[in-house]
Formats: C-alpha cells, sequence, structure tokens
C-alpha cells in the first residue's frame, strides 16, 4: 500500500490536496467543463500543470469567441503520453465537430459524445468511412443524420437524439453493441420501417415523442438476446420481433396521435396490442396510463389479437400524474391469463388508497 | 461501532486515532488493497489504518457496507432497476458532507483502493466548482496559501492561457 500522511479532520485549514496524487486532481477535472479545467492552472503552484493530464474533455462552445483556437491549444499543449477516455463536445459548428471526432477516432477515445442540438437549421451527414476498433460508446444529438458507413467494432453504448437515419437497416454494423437509445430520431423520407439488428443488444429504447410526422412506420428489432425494451411515443409505432426469449423488462408508454396523416384510431389500437404480442415473453411489463387506457377501449382486439403475456411476474400499472378511473379488470386479467401468478400492481394498491 | 451476523468472517480495522471496527469480510472486500492483503494472507486479525482518524473510517465503512449489500451490476444478468436508484440515492445523500470530510474520504479511498468511492469524492468535488471562479475555488478547496503563484506568475499565466480565459 502507498505511504500516505496522517489526515486529520480537526487541522481545517490544511490544504489536504497536497497530498494527493496528480490523477486524481486531474480525475477531479475531468468532470468539469475543460475551460475551467484550464483555468485551474492558476490556482497554486500545485495546479499549475494538472489539467494537462486530464483523461476526458468536456468542450463547450458557449461563450466562446474563439472556440477553434479553444480545441487546438487544448490538444496541443495537454500531455500527449496520457490517453484520453472521453471526449464530450457541445457545438454548432459542424467543421468543428468533424474535425474532434477525427481526433477522437485516431486517437483511440473510448467515449465520444457530440451535442449540436443549439444549432439552428442545417442537418449535417456524420462523416463516413470512418473506423474505430476501441470506441465503446458514442452518442450524437442534434440534426445529423446517420448513414451505415463507419465501423466500430467495439462499440457497446449507442445514443441517437434527433438524428436522421439515412438507412432502413443502420446497426448491424456495430456488432457487440448492448445498448441503444433512439430518441426523436427520424427515417429518412421513403424508407418506411426500421429495422434493429443485433446479435448481442441487451437494451433498446425507442422514445419518439414527435406528433408529426410518424417517425417510423414500423419498427423491426431482431435481437434475439434483447433483455430490457421500452417504448414511449405515438402508437403508430408499430413493433415486429422475433423470438424474444430472454426478455424481461418493458416499460410501454403509448398514447394517440391526433394528426390527420396517422393511421385511424383502430389501426393504432392494432400497432399497439400487436406491439405487446410482439413482447409476450416479457417477465415485467410496466404500463403507463395512456397505454392503460388505450387498451381499456380495446377488449375485443385483446382478444382477437391474443396478446396475453407467457413468462408474466409482474404486471405494474405506473400511476397517472392526477386521479382517474382504476385499471381497467378486463385488461388486468386478460394480460395476465396465462399467468395467473403475476403480481399486479396498480396505483390504488401502491397509494393504498380505494381498492 | 460493530457489525455481526455470526455466520461471516470477520475483520477488524483500527483507525490513527485507536478505535477498532468490527465488520464482515465481504465489506471490507470493497476495498481492493485490504482484499490483496487479505488473499496475500498478510492480514493479520487486526488491520491497523494508522492514517485514516475513526470519523473518515466511519463514513467510508458506512459507504461498504451498502455497496457490499447491493446487488453487483452485471450486464447479462437482469438488470435491478430498483438497485440501482437506491444506490444513486444513497450515494448523493452521503456525498452531503463538508469539503474536508470529503477530502479525507477521498484520500482514504485513494489509500484503500476503492474504485467507485474514489468516483463518487472526485465527482462531488468537481460539482462543487463548476462555474466558480479560480478565487472561489481557492476557498472552496482550501488551497494553501504559501502555494499561491506571485501577483506577477499569476498575469504571465494568464496571458499565456488568454485563449482560456477570455
Amino acid at each position: 500500500m502507498k505511504r500516505m500522511a496522517v489526515a486529520s479532520t480537526s487541522g481545517d485549514q490544511e490544504d489536504r490536496f497536497s497530498l494527493l496524487p496528480d490523477v486524481l486532481l486531474a480525475f477531479i477535472l475531468s468532470f468539469v467543463d475543460t475551460k475551467l479545467a484550464v483555468q485551474t492552472s492558476i490556482l497554486s503552484k500545485r495546479w499549475e500543470n494538472v489539467w494537462k493530464i486530464i483523461p476526458a474533455l468536456n468542450l463547450d462552445s458557449f461563450g466562446f469567441a474563439a472556440f477553434d483556437l479553444f480545441i487546438e491549444k487544448v490538444l496541443s499543449l495537454r500531455d500527449s503520453s496520457i490517453k484520453i477516455e472521453s471526449i464530450n463536445i457541445k457545438v454548432t459548428d459542424y467543421k468543428i465537430m468533424d474535425r474532434v471526432f477525427d481526433y477522437a477516432l485516431s486517437h483511440g477515445i473510448h467515449k465520444f459524445s457530440v451535442d449540436t442540438s443549439q444549432r439552428d437549421g442545417g442537418i449535417h451527414s456524420i462523416p463516413s468511412f470512418r473506423a474505430s476498433d476501441v470506441l465503446s460508446s458514442l452518442s450524437l444529438k442534434g440534426m445529423l443524420e446517420l448513414g451505415k458507413l463507419l465501423t466500430f467494432k467495439r462499440l457497446v453504448s449507442l445514443r441517437l437524439e434527433r438524428v436522421r437515419l439515412a438507412e432502413a437497416e443502420p446497426f448491424s454494423c456495430y456488432p457487440n453493441l448492448k445498448e441503444l437509445f433512439l430518441v426523436n430520431c427520424m427515417l429518412m423520407t421513403g424508407l418506411g420501417g426500421l429495422e434493429v439488428v443485433g446479435s448481442k443488444l441487451l437494451k433498446l429504447i425507442v422514445s419518439s415523442c414527435f406528433y408529426d410526422p410518424i417517425p417510423y412506420e414500423r419498427i423491426v428489432i431482431v435481437t434475439p438476446k434483447l433483455v430490457v425494451f421500452e417504448l414511449k411515443g405515438l402508437v403508430p409505432v408499430l413493433v415486429e420481433g422475433f423470438d424474444l426469449p430472454d426478455l424481461d423488462t418493458i416499460h410501454i408508454d403509448c398514447f394517440y396521435s391526433t394528426s390527420v396523416l396517422e393511421p385511424n384510431r383502430f389501426q393504432q389500437k392494432l400497432n399497439l396490442i400487436a406491439t405487446l404480442k410482439c413482447l409476450r415473453k416479457a417477465k415485467c411489463a410496466h404500463l403507463s396510463p395512456t397505454t392503460a387506457e388505450i387498451l381499456s377501449t380495446s377488449h375485443n382486439l385483446m382478444v382477437q389479437e391474443k396478446c396475453s403475456f407467457k413468462n408474466l411476474k409482474l404486471l405494474n400499472f405506473i400511476p397517472p400524474p392526477y386521479e382517474r378511473e382504476p385499471v381497467d379488470a378486463f385488461v388486468a386479467n386478460y394480460l395476465r391469463k396465462d399467468c395467473p401468478q403475476a403480481a399486479l400492481e396498480t396505483w390504488h394498491r401502491c397509494v393504498g388508497t380505494k381498492r | 461501532m460493530s457489525t455481526s451476523s455470526s455466520s461471516s468472517k470477520k475483520i477488524v480495522l483500527k483507525s490513527a486515532d485507536n478505535e477498532t471496527f468490527e465488520i464482515d469480510e465481504i465489506v471490507a472486500l470493497e476495498s481492493q488493497a485490504i482484499k490483496n492483503m487479505i488473499e496475500d494472507e498478510c492480514a493479520d486479525n487486526v488491520i491497523p489504518l494508522g492514517n485514516i482518524d475513526s470519523k473518515t473510517l466511519s463514513k467510508i465503512i458506512e459507504y461498504c457496507k451498502k455497496h457490499a449489500e447491493s446487488p453487483k451490476k452485471d450486464d447479462n444478468a437482469d438488470i435491478d432497476e430498483k438497485a440501482v436508484e437506491d444506490l444513486k440515492s444513497f450515494d448523493a445523500e452521503f456525498a452531503k458532507v463538508d469539503m474536508p470530510l470529503i477530502q479525507d474520504i477521498l484520500m482514504a479511498a485513494n489509500f484503500l483502493n476503492i474504485d467507485n468511492l474514489i468516483g463518487l469524492m472526485c465527482r462531488t468535488i468537481a460539482d462543487r466548482i463548476k462555474g466558480k471562479t479560480p478565487e472561489e475555488i481557492r476557498k472552496i478547496l482550501n488551497i494553501n496559501k504559501n502555494d499561491l503563484l506571485s501577483p506577477e506568475q499569476e498575469a504571465k499565466a494568464r496571458e499565456e492561457n488568454s485563449w482560456a480565459f477570455d
């Protein structure tokens, strides 16, 4: 074990940081904006060069007159023998974004996250023909367009927000993907349905709250290892999947779309029920109040489509934000009809009022 | 302070101010340094920690107990979201202490090699200096006045790094 001087809680005036190794000070600075990290160089002699060894960069163009100069200075003055693990960048200039992305890929960065959502207008294609053997986590947010020509063999986690997908089947080039988040993304016009192919995918979260247009007419999931699935958004989204034997937890929060462009309500109900049927092997199902409401007006369709769960252990009706009708008993019973032992949770039992 | 469940093996830790803490071995194993000592069989019945006072040590044990009890996250097993949430809120409460104690915990966690706790303390310190000026940060971190740059040196540093101070 390393030697360490005695730290006493009584002498509060002493500078405890003088006893910490540089890597820990640098670790602290890896959680703050890199601009602030550089500014700590004037705190004291001890801090003069700590920023040069930080393992993570958090770059934010907000308030900068010369953000590109700042980035060049940081990259050129830092200690190049210390590897950067992750880069987060908030930027509106796509040229700077591409520059930093290329830097990240060519310097073996493990985590890269970019946010261009402060920019007004103008969609930008993520440069294609990029590859990395070490990138494990990628997050893109903003008016970006993602094709298929990125090869990231080790990518484990991918998060896309407001990104336009230029391919109907964009994810099979990440063979190790375990987590996929699609937040308010859309498909390029004309592609129709989205296909999520992931032989190792464990967690899939699709959240689409735009009213118009429908982000995906349907989502086909080819994810044999899937454990967690969350769907939030409009009923026009129809999820079809092949066998999902390991499915454990699902969260479904659907609501009607009122846009005239959408399929009629009957079709929307049918989509929701078909989605549930595809997820029938789930062990824990969490359904939102709006989802329960749609089901409560779809008794016949539920029976006709046989959407009851097969391996259910818990059926949870998430409490509504305000008082509503109690959970429809038919819905609760029908979904559990093949698994009568499954626990049922409703808000009435949760808050212990009327039953 | 002592914890007991008679079945499991016990480890005794002794603080700088000679207070002893009997804990389950599984709790002590949260510390990679103690784990190594036990594996190398160089841990006696009592492990003296001559550089950690009892106040700091009892906080660290509180942390290790909670984390040892909590189911470990394994990406192939079921993801127990409730346990993850519970641990998160425990961590948030745990970090609500004054800066000197945070610094003591960080130093001790570094010495005992408890990765998660090092991370928690570093994030907490980072949160407290976010958006602050260098002058404010000096106060928050209790930076040694003897170590300050001279006014000339500081002016020079600001000039050289002006690209980060505009």
